[in-house]
């Protein structure tokens, strides 16, 4: 087993919020840079890019898990992990289903770039992207379930778009195993406090929107090979799997 | 004013529930549980388009009167499922969440704040 610096949360320029600069050579070049081993590309409601980004990653020989940071009807974004490019076309297609009939905006919303794993830009994806599908927390869970993926509330730490703030609480009946949390922004010590009583792991990711937010790893796993399952078992500590932190979030509960 | 009451002047619909002799203190309209949890009060009706069970759950913890549901919008089938488990009322209107709170007030409403 090994330990690998792990970034679960970045968004390329698919998501109208991510820089144009957000492409597979840029991206993955970071990452190399900054001591990254295993990355996420989850863009907003979509997945165009990630056959793109597993292409580039052959090359640079970093590994990548497909994901997608959908938001639900209640304004909560969770991310969503999978092992394998068919598990996250197929679960596109899902949340294509359930997107409202909107297109994009690129001047209010910005640009909505489907790239090459060179990063040209080969399109644009005119669907509004930055809104809630109609499908409920529950719903995105149990879908993401039914394809072996893993689903982690993505930032409960912040205000907006948070499951935390949203629902009140993480609900029990959807088997989380973890949450994410903002590697910037304070802890909070109840919230904390909650996680641990409730056994949840945590991940600290990125969310970069910009080359420059890419820092190196805020996590990393130890774990056999860069899986969902490997993932899982890390969230969990199990099997000798687990995630550590350079700053690590429960430590204040110690103090 | 009773529960009861005013779902007979406002014509509201119920979903689920059978206690309709509550008193209503007073009115909270908001759809961030988190901020719900932290300033609902006993005996408010609460007026969300949240339709998630979690709803359930924070009305229980809170021991408000009701839930209303403006917009004629769903609840799901679990926050149904823990309704009725938790014996909540939730109401329901086709109006928006401004017309019902005019009303509310025009009843004489005032809340406990």
């Amino acid at each position: 087993m090994n330990l690998l610096g792990i970034d679960l949360h970045i968004h390329s320029a698919l998501s109208p919020c991510g820089g144009e600069e957000m492409t597979p050579p840029n991206i993955l070049m970071q990452a190399k840079r900054t001591g990254l081993e295993g990355l996420v590309i989850a863009d907003h409601n979509s997945a165009e890019n990630q056959e793109a980004f597993l292409q580039c990653a052959e090359t640079l020989n970093i590994k990548i898990l497909p994901g997608m940071e959908v938001q639900s009807k209640e304004d909560v974004h969770m991310l969503c992990i999978f092992d394998r490019l068919e598990q996250i076309l197929a679960f596109q297609e899902i949340i294509y289903e359930y997107l409202p009939p909107i297109n994009n905006n690129r001047e209010i919303f910005g640009p909505q770039n489907i790239l090459d794993w060179q990063g040209n830009i080969i399109g644009e994806n005119q669907r509004l992207l930055l809104t809630g599908v109609n499908l409920s927390v529950d719903d995105i869970t149990k879908k993401v379930d039914q394809l072996a993926g893993l689903t982690l509330p993505a930032h409960i730490d912040r205000q907006a778009f948070s499951l935390w703030t949203n629902l009140g609480f993480i609900p029990e009946n959807l088997g989380f195993l973890g949450v994410e949390l903002t590697f910037h922004l304070p802890r909070n010590k109840r919230q904390i406090q909650y996680l641990r009583d409730n056994q949840l792991g945590v991940v600290l990711s990125s969310d970069a929107h910009w080359l420059n937010q890419i820092q190196g790893p805020h996590t990393r796993g130890y774990l056999q090979e860069f899986t969902v399952a490997e993932l899982k078992l890390a969230l969990k500590s199990e099997q000798g799997r687990y995630l550590t932190y350079r700053e690590d979030p429960f430590r204040i509960l110690n103090e | 004013m009773k529960l009861a009451e005013i779902i007979r002047q406002l014509k509201l619909e119920i979903i689920t529930g059978k206690k309709m002799e509550q008193e209503v203190k007073g009115v909270y309209i908001c759809d961030l549980l988190s901020n719900v949890m932290a300033h609902g009060k006993q005996g408010d009706l609460w007026v969300t388009i949240q339709t998630h069970q979690n709803i359930v759950a924070v009305a229980s913890l809170l021991n408000f009167a009701a839930i209303i549901i403006p917009e004629n919008l769903e609840p799901d089938e679990i926050t149904l499922e823990k309704a009725a488990t938790e014996e909540i009322t939730i109401l329901r209107t086709v109006k928006d969440a401004y017309h019902l709170a005019g009303e509310l007030y025009q009843l004489g409403l005032r809340g406990n704040r």
